[in-house]
């Protein structure tokens, strides 16, 4: 058997497969677009929970002079929750989360009622992970500067803006900007994604990283791990550099930093330019990652992650081109 | 789309031969000698290999991406080994309905349509650099689908 015998019996395959292969174009195109609707709709649901976790988070923060003078507020909170489309959804998922979020906001009793929300919510807090759970009667006793004001705190007349400025830093929101919790090797330390100039991007990652031109760049991203979101603290170092382009990235990983290696050696296997890359698929999100490890498990890892649709040689190419 | 229309029809007439008997050496109807030659339809592999053998040339003549295509397929075929077509063409089957309906497609617009990685990105909306990936993938699967197979 060889090479011609195959492609004779492909020659010969049932015709139901010819056809198939005829119409999936066509198939092809409902399911792109189907996937199409179904990322605008998951994008509109995220946009509409993010509303109300902002609306929420403003509201719980806020000075208690602002809940006592404005239940309208409160009350549009809970509404808009159960009437949007996502409230909707996340009754018929868990009736009993999204009530509560109605009751507590709206509820007079603000110390008590904010802190069942963030146990019923698992709002995100760096001090929720780490405190043990406290005793409902003793919601007052919070750490300094990272929780709302408390219930002895609140029937305050507040009834000038001088009267409220006082309260106001404990309104600050304790670490909860954009930021994921991770522990690449300290325990509550927090990374970040700074985007950067190059001239900063190369003085913050250590490493003597190469300019890019290419007309799709967008721009620099450093990821930063710090204990608590700040990347000026002492302490705080850099671990990634990110390449953003239009249709994709670049990630540059030391992983001498790294808790652990980045180094990805499966997939499709690309012997390119010198380089050997790694190429495999993200079904879910229709993309393609395309891995560089020149130097292993340790060093400078390089991994892109790019649509579908971009040639894979451009980017190995676009890879090269940013090696260190 | 193979354009070997015009080199059919050269090397039939080359040959003395009209497309009635051509289409009678080769089993099938006049009508689609027809077709080949006006480029309407392309022969399969099997024809092609009919068709060098009677004209006395070599497949490269008529298909110019023989060479290409065998050499892709070249790692997946189990040395040394004696099937039968008919065995041959039920693996073949096999392994094709192993694979994803859209991997399947690509394949098939591969080594059934002989088209081209940007031909088959362009129609079915997908990148080449992917289509040559799926390809590889789908390369790999049939030569381990081979081995289980025979």
């Amino acid at each position: 058997m060889n090479s011609r015998d195959l492609l004779c019996a492909v020659a010969g395959i049932d015709e139901g497969f010819v056809r198939e292969s005829e119409q999936f174009s066509s198939v092809a195109a409902k399911i792109k677009a189907e996937r199409k609707r179904e990322r605008q709709k998951a994008t509109a649901v995220a946009l509409a929970a993010a509303i109300c976790v902002a609306m929420f988070w403003t509201i719980k923060l806020a000075p208690p002079s602002f809940r006592l003078f404005a239940p309208s507020g409160v009350t549009n909170v809970n509404t808009l929750g159960q009437n949007s489309p996502f409230g909707t959804e996340k009754n018929a998922a868990d009736p009993g989360g999204n009530t509560t979020m109605g009751q507590d906001t709206a509820s007079a009793t603000v110390g008590e009622s904010t802190s069942a929300v963030k146990e019923t919510e698992g709002a995100p807090s760096t001090t929720g992970d780490r405190k043990p759970s406290v005793p409902a009667g003793e919601t007052t006793r919070r750490e300094p500067g990272t929780e709302a004001p408390s219930a002895t705190t609140a029937p305050e007349k507040p009834t000038t803006p001088e009267a409220t400025a006082p309260s106001e830093p404990r309104a600050e929101p304790p670490t909860e900007p954009s930021t994921d919790q991770s522990e690449p090797g300290s325990t509550g330390a927090v990374y970040s994604s700074v985007n950067v100039s190059y001239t900063e991007a190369k003085e913050i990652f250590g490493h003597p990283i190469v300019s890019c031109s290419s007309s799709s760049f967008i721009g620099y991203q450093v990821g930063v791990v710090s204990r608590n979101g700040n990347i000026h603290e002492s302490g705080a170092f850099c671990l990634s550099v990110t390449y953003r382009f239009l249709n994709g990235s670049i990630n540059l990983q030391d992983q001498d930093r790294s808790a652990g290696s980045v180094a990805h050696n499966t997939g499709d296997r690309y012997e390119y330019g010198g380089r050997t890359f790694y190429v495999w698929p993200d079904y879910a999100d229709d993309g393609l990652y395309i891995g560089y490890f020149p130097t292993g498990d340790d060093g400078i890892a390089y991994q892109a992650f790019f649509d579908e649709d971009i040639d894979v040689y451009t980017i190995m190419d676009l890879i090269s081109s940013v090696e260190i | 789309m193979l354009k070997t229309g015009q080199t059919i029809a050269a090397l039939r007439t080359k040959a003395n031969m009209t497309q009635e008997q051509l289409a009678a050496e080769l089993f099938v109807s006049r009508d689609l000698v027809s077709k080949w030659e006006t480029d309407k339809s392309p022969p399969n592999y099997k024809m092609i290999l009919k068709m060098a053998e009677l004209f006395s040339v070599e497949v490269e003549v008529l298909f110019d991406k023989d060479r290409i295509l065998t050499e892709e397929l070249a790692a997946c075929v189990p040395a040394d080994k004696a099937v039968g077509a008919k065995e041959l063409k039920e693996a073949v089957n096999g392994f094709l309905s192993s694979l994803s309906v859209r991997d399947r497609a690509v394949f098939i617009r591969r080594y059934y349509f002989f088209e081209d990685a940007s031909e088959i990105g362009a129609e079915y909306g997908i990148g080449e650099g992917y289509v040559r990936t799926i390809l590889m993938r789908a390369r790999k699967k049939l030569k381990n689908y081979m081995k289980g197979a025979f």
